[in-house]
């Protein structure tokens, strides 16, 4: 199996299909730290119930991981990569960087 | 799924990124402003308290090993502030060499040899000649090539090719530059380096808050 073939089994499944679903996950791994539900929908600009499906989708196939918790600007929600994402990120970056 | 799907999906990817990283890389660099910028401030409550209470000033000159507590204290803070840089740092050291970096840049741009003239210059002239102080001439170029170091650090930030160099950067690091070296001789020009970062750090976050 070629590079291309193994990228395209990868974007295959559900959670990484969409563009905005594997930005959120590679941004989240670049900060391998909590960012916060407002920060991602005001640097997306997309609407509120839209953020909230896409990390629906990200949480249920083990990607990410979130919680309320305590932030200078009082309690909010927020949201990590998990270890599994971690990887899958990595392949994927992988994969990339050899198909040039 | 075809190729055109997956170059498609990629691109949309790297796109939404990038406008996330965008933001973070700004905020981070605006807490590193704000963190440095209170070091001087740190030092001076330290020196001061020290001053006003002889139980803290006998306390920092007392000494374990021979070391002066006092300079663990501040060797101590230092090491906090270092290791907070650090994970500044990481990030955008990552995103530079990834593939969604837009571009990258040598390390040492051509600022680094036109300023080292410049201080070796200033070097020759405050102390060459007879009644020259060596010893002092080393400290200041040591306190240079720190300020170097840090710059050259800072860049890795701007090498990201997300984060666009704005005109507080430019004040805050020339003022590092030039400031570091001088505090040797007129502390003054280190608590002026600690507002200007202050200054740069709050315009970062500003910018992160508002819609630039």
């Amino acid at each position: 199996m070629n590079e291309l073939d193994e990228l395209i089994k990868l974007l295959k499944d559900k959670a990484l299909s969409n563009g905005v679903r594997l930005g959120i996950l590679i941004a989240l791994y670049y900060v391998d730290g909590y960012v916060t539900f407002t920060d991602l929908q005001r640097d997306l600009d997309i609407p509120k119930s839209s953020l909230h499906q896409h990390l629906d989708i990200l949480q249920e196939s083990g990607l990410v991981e979130f919680k309320r918790a305590i932030t200078p600007l009082g309690v909010r929600t927020v949201i990590r990569i998990s270890d599994r994402g971690k990887d899958v990120v990595k392949k994927y970056l992988e994969l990339v960087k050899k198909l040039g | 799924m075809t190729a055109s799907d997956v170059y498609e999906i990629i691109k949309i990817g790297n796109d939404t990124a990038r406008r996330i990283l965008l933001r973070e890389l700004r905020k981070a660099m605006g807490l590193y402003y704000l963190l440095w910028g209170t070091y001087p401030v740190v030092i001076a409550a330290l020196s001061t308290a020290s001053y006003q209470f002889d139980v803290l000033s006998e306390a920092l000159q007392y000494r374990v090993f021979s070391i002066p507590v006092g300079l663990m204290v501040v060797m101590a803070a230092i090491a906090v502030y270092t290791s907070l840089s650090f994970r500044i740092f990481s990030m955008a050291y990552r995103v530079s060499r990834s593939p969604i970096s837009r571009r990258h840049r040598g390390p040492w741009p051509l600022w680094t040899a036109v300023y080292y003239a410049l201080v070796t210059a200033a070097l020759y002239l405050a102390f060459a000649g007879p009644g020259g102080e060596p010893f002092e001439a080393l400290e200041y170029a040591a306190a240079a090539t720190l300020a170097v170091l840090i710059v050259s650090a800072n860049t890795a930030h701007l090498r990201s090719g997300l984060v666009r160099a704005r005109r507080y950067d430019y004040l805050a690091n020339a003022a590092l530059l030039a400031l570091l070296p001088l505090s040797m001789a007129y502390y003054v020009s280190g608590y002026l380096l600690s507002l200007i970062w202050i200054y740069a750090g709050v315009r970062s976050l500003l910018e992160v808050i508002g819609d630039e």
